[in-house]
């Protein structure tokens, strides 16, 4: 027997229309954002290596100015000039990276409103539809926010990182401003299951 | 006649065994070779997770973050764990070329038990300008099998790391290298492989 519930099928992507149509691209922006997301931290990190490692040779090289082992200080100038550079350049990816930031919460108030549509609409009706296979359209708003939100700690963390990561001459706080840049302690490992629950949701990604 | 028979028997099952031992010797060093940059990935990990342990942060600019030192000891062991799997998997290639090499030894000296009446003491000893005896060649090959042992063995107890003892990961790719080093048994496989097809090519 053919089963014609629609809720049993993965929608087609030409049929889907109004909220079911609005939350499967907002699934695939949050895949592109997060890819973004990734590109711009690794070459944020590689900035911020340059300067960490500015900031070690040219403490050296002060050292030995200081010692009299050395007299030219034209190297200094130029380590300067390139920190100047690099930590422009950092700024400017922490820039892109704040503005991934604010699309991830702008897909959030967008899937917000499909809810609060839902809401409406429903008001009189106690049952409320499931637009793909299981999920409710709360869930794919509780989902974005839980993931944008560990995106901002990260975006405040990451903006603290770039305002002292050359300022600081102890190794050790270099080091960890690097390791919290590379690894991101705010984006829980957990964020790629909740993208891939909703890929799989949504129909992006094959049942 | 016999005498010839049982030793040419052997000899034959030498030439194989060293054939594959070639094999297995290559996809040892393929597999150590692919080993190396995880156990300075492992050695940097540990590095930073003694950065993060003794740095002060709520005294500092991250002092904003009080729950950041465990999030990011956290993801750091993370790392090395990813880092310890990879490395067991290619653990395992090392132990399967061990038990390989085991194997084999073990039938080559299996065919000597067997032929050893035949071939006689003085057989097995008699050595020539272009050939090493039967008792050498089964030296070599005791010698290569104790040297998969012991690398193996002492690879994988390397690899036992602790997260208490970060400064022994911190000098792991010192004491992994070491194993490789020239002036020790890595080039005892490939001399012996080496001088084995020497003596039968000329």
């Amino acid at each position: 027997m053919e089963n014609k519930n629609p809720a049993f099928t993965t929608p087609n992507k030409s049929q889907l229309t109004g909220s079911a149509r609005k939350i499967k691209d907002n699934a695939a922006d949050w895949h592109n954002l997060m890819l973004k997301w990734e590109t711009f931290n690794n070459t944020g990190f590689d900035i911020a290596s340059k300067i960490v490692n500015l900031k070690i040779s040219s403490q050296n090289y002060s050292d030995m100015l200081l010692d009299g082992t050395i007299s030219n200080k034209d190297n200094l100038e130029n380590d300067k000039t390139e920190l100047e550079r690099c930590c422009t350049e950092l700024l400017n990816t922490l820039e892109n990276m704040e503005q991934i930031h604010q699309r991830m919460k702008k897909l959030s108030s967008t899937l917000k409103g499909v809810c609060d549509l839902e809401a409406y609409q429903c008001s009189h009706n106690s049952s409320k539809p499931v637009l793909f296979h299981t999920w409710p359209t709360t869930l794919f708003y509780e989902t974005s926010l839980k993931m944008s939100n560990m995106y901002e700690k990260e975006v405040s963390l990451k903006q603290m990182i770039a305002g002292h990561i050359a300022h600081t001459i102890d190794q050790d706080l270099q080091m960890v401003y690097l390791s919290c840049w590379l690894y991101q302690p705010y984006v829980d490992n957990s964020v790629k299951v909740l993208l891939e629950s909703m890929l799989l949701e949504t129909g992006h990604r094959p049942l | 006649m016999s005498e010839k028979v049982s030793s040419g028997s052997l000899v034959q099952s030498l030439r194989r065994c060293f054939d594959v031992l070639e094999q297995q010797q290559k996809e040892w060093k393929f597999a150590i070779q692919e080993c190396d940059p995880l156990v300075t990935t492992l050695s940097n990990l540990s590095d930073q997770l003694q950065a993060c342990q003794k740095v002060n942060l709520q005294n500092g600019p991250l002092s904003e973050f009080p729950d950041l030192q465990d999030r990011l000891q956290y993801k750091l062991k993370a790392a090395m764990e990813v880092t310890l799997e990879k490395l067991n998997d290619k653990l395992s290639i090392l132990q399967k070329v061990r038990d390989a090499v085991s194997l084999l030894v073990g039938s080559v000296f299996y065919v000597y038990e067997v032929n050893a009446d035949n071939i006689g003491l003085e057989g097995s000893l008699s050595r020539t300008a272009h050939s090493p005896s039967i008792a050498d060649m089964l030296e070599w090959l005791q010698d290569i099998e104790k040297h998969y042992r012991n690398q193996y063995l002492v690879r994988k107890l390397l690899l036992q790391v602790r997260y208490d003892q970060l400064s022994e990961i911190k000098n792991l790719p010192q004491h992994w290298n070491r194993l490789d080093d020239k002036s020790s048994s890595k080039q005892l496989v490939e001399g012996i492989i080496f001088n084995f097809f020497l003596n039968f090519i000329f």
